[in-house]
């Protein structure tokens, strides 16, 4: 039974870290990008 | 929200419209399947998380510069910059495999792969449309034996038969087509390593 499940829970493990999904959340919900008037963009972090 | 009713273009929509919540939907739809993909080239779990947060970073920085144009094509668009990144990485490493540029390298045999998954698939195909839009820029005479030799798998003797020029010149013309292609593959920077 122990073989069974050994292949699942490795397969479980092929996804990124709740940290680094919670990071990308962050950056997303902290990051507006303005478009200035010579077409270039800005980056705005606001944490 | 009921995410697996929802398509991937229209979460793509909505988080462009504001809707943050789309991209935590999209991540955990397609973070197994980048993550397995990322760890099956570069075998290590720091390196698969950096590749897999920079691929999102990229992805969310070109969602909202209002730059993204792949209309229904999401994940085949995030597959992509994922498999630069990994290039990226090999290349930092100095770890990826290297060509001679010898007469003798073919570039056609960098495509072979028999046991393709459904990524290394959506590359493949991408790779093969970069060729071909490659091979278009070859002089006329040049790209005729190419695509003879290539994709209609023609003898010398046939395109020779075929042109009506001797075999030796069709060889030739051969020859300077790849010798050009390799130059339009370093003049547009482009990577056909699957």
């Amino acid at each position: 039974m122990m073989q069974l499940y050994s292949k699942k829970s490795s397969d479980l493990r092929m996804q990124p870290k709740k940290e680094t999904v919670q990071f990308l959340i962050n950056f997303s919900k902290s990051l507006t990008i303005v478009k200035t008037k010579s077409k270039s963009f800005i980056e705005l972090n606001l944490n | 929200m009921q995410s697996k009713k929802i398509s991937d273009g229209s979460l793509v929509k909505s988080y462009i419209n504001g809707d943050e919540a789309c991209l935590e939907i999209l991540i955990k739809r397609h973070q197994h399947k980048l993550y397995s993909f990322i760890f099956s080239k570069v075998q290590n779990r720091d390196i698969t998380e950096d590749i897999f947060q920079d691929t999102f970073i990229k992805v969310i920085r070109t969602l909202k510069r209002g730059s993204y144009n792949e209309e229904g094509k999401f994940l085949p668009w995030v597959m992509r910059i994922t498999h630069n990144l990994i290039i990226d990485h090999f290349r930092k490493s100095n770890r990826m495999p290297t060509f001679n540029n010898t007469g003798d390298f073919d570039i056609f045999s960098v495509l072979g792969d028999d046991s393709l998954n459904a990524e290394n698939q959506l590359i493949k195909d991408q790779i093969l449309n970069d060729v071909k839009e490659l091979v278009k820029e070859l002089p006329e005479e040049q790209k005729e034996v190419l695509v003879m030799r290539i994709y209609k798998n023609m003898s010398f003797k046939e395109i020779s038969e075929n042109t009506g020029v001797s075999i030796n010149t069709a060889l030739g013309r051969m020859r300077y087509a790849l010798i050009n292609l390799r130059k339009l593959i370093e003049k547009h920077n482009i990577v056909l390593v699957n």
